[in-house]
């Protein structure tokens, strides 16, 4: 593994987090498997929430463990020109991509039978149970309204990245970001 | 007419301007509804952006270390070619079970192929090679054309390894009992979901994965613990 990693970092990307982050991918650049443990501990939540939207949940531990298996393969190609964490988001999410389209993940998800579902939410409802029926409401987008939503609007990506990342134009990506928020206000509406 | 509802999530962006963004305001400002449903987008923008995130209900650590040991001894000793196959012997039984049971975690069918061919097949008495079945619940045996219970072979697998366990290292035992847990909740998580999906092709496959990735590391495992 290519332990000469350029470390500079960007304006915007400091903290202690991004400073021990950097510390820990150049020693785990060069073979130390305990920097690479604390990497995990640091971000394997956001990993594994990410995957668990993506794809199914019951995927999700196995899932996260391929992509830190890939990203302790890939750690050479780091080179340090964006924070560790938006490169590991990238290959989170290149990863759940290919996986999404390996095990042909394309069914309808919207089916009818939703909008009883999508309408059972009550204002009253504490927060928690709303955000158990919006992950809920999440999973039953149609597919690619789902990836956009999930990158664009939970993740925070542009939807400049998100068109990359997708293969599609920005007016696509748009136009099912408009498309997942109008389904998905029925989640919150009483 | 412009349908403005369309507008909305260009606007919230801060994607609109100039002209178009003036007359989106100045219909915003008479239509109710219309301000209703930007609210209820914005509502829904909020909210997706504020989830929490989910840490794993287990520590999949210990998995993925024996994964990447797994590549680092397959970056010093090549395991993919037949010639090669009896350098492996050089290493001790834990490095050789910590490396096995971790590539057979992965998945990885043509390292399982060179691991169990590369000195002419497996042993004699070795459990046999099976090949992911369709459906969860039974697993053809290749040549012959018969089935066999699944639940029962595993039962003799974890039989032989608990016979055997204490050949092996106690670092390579936990390794496998890790392995073993991860590959057990995904089974369980599979028939959770199938329960309520009994008909997803999707998740009878992950299920039939899962089960058929446990027998392998068993079979490997036995096979060491007999060693």
């Amino acid at each position: 593994m290519n332990a000469s990693i350029a470390l500079a970092m960007k304006p915007g990307d400091g903290g202690s987090a991004a400073n021990n982050d950097l510390d820990d991918v150049r020693l785990a650049a060069g073979g130390d498997v305990a920097a690479f443990e604390r990497l995990y501990h640091r971000h394997v939540a956001r990993v594994h929430s990410l995957v668990s939207r993506m794809l199914e949940p019951e995927l999700a531990d196995e899932v996260t463990q391929d992509v830190f298996v890939r990203v302790w393969a890939k750690l050479g190609t780091f080179r340090g020109d964006a924070a560790f964490s938006t490169w590991l988001h990238r290959v989170t999410v290149n990863l759940v991509l290919g996986q999404r389209k390996k095990l042909g993940i394309r069914r309808e998800r919207y089916l009818p039978d939703a909008e009883a579902v999508l309408d059972r939410t009550s204002g009253a409802e504490p927060r928690a149970a709303i955000g158990a029926e919006f992950e809920a409401g999440m999973r039953r987008l149609p597919d690619r309204a789902r990836e956009v939503f999930i990158l664009h609007d939970v993740e925070g990506f542009k939807h400049r990245e998100v068109a990359e990342m997708l293969g599609v134009t920005t007016g696509t990506t748009k136009a099912q970001l408009h498309r997942a928020r109008m389904l998905m206000r029925k989640y919150l509406s009483p | 007419m412009t349908d403005w509802t369309e507008k909305l999530s260009d606007y919230l962006d801060g994607d609109l301007s100039g002209d178009e963004l003036a007359k989106l305001e100045a219909a915003l400002q008479g239509d109710a509804a219309l301000r209703g449903v930007l609210e209820e987008l914005r509502a829904v923008k909020d909210t997706a952006a504020s989830l929490p995130q989910h840490a794993p209900l287990s520590d999949l650590w210990s998995g993925i270390e024996a994964r990447i040991e797994a590549d680092r001894l397959a970056d010093v000793v090549p395991l993919s070619s037949a010639g090669n196959a009896r350098r492996r012997f050089s290493f001790t039984i834990p490095q050789l079970a910590a490396a096995a049971v971790a590539l057979l975690v992965l998945g990885s069918a043509s390292v399982w192929m060179a691991m169990s061919s590369g000195a002419g097949g497996l042993e004699s008495g070795s459990p046999i090679a099976v090949a992911p079945a369709p459906e969860a619940g039974f697993v053809s045996a290749p040549g012959d054309g018969s089935t066999f219970s699944y639940e029962a072979t595993i039962q003799d697998l974890e039989q032989q390894l608990q016979v055997g366990r204490d050949r092996l290292d106690p670092k390579t035992v936990a390794t496998l009992e890790g392995s073993l847990a991860t590959i057990d909740r995904a089974i369980a998580r599979a028939q959770e979901a199938l329960e309520a999906d009994p008909a997803s092709v999707y998740l009878n496959r992950h299920l039939a994965d899962a089960r058929t990735r446990k027998l392998h590391v068993l079979q490997q495992a036995a096979r060491l613990a007999r060693s």
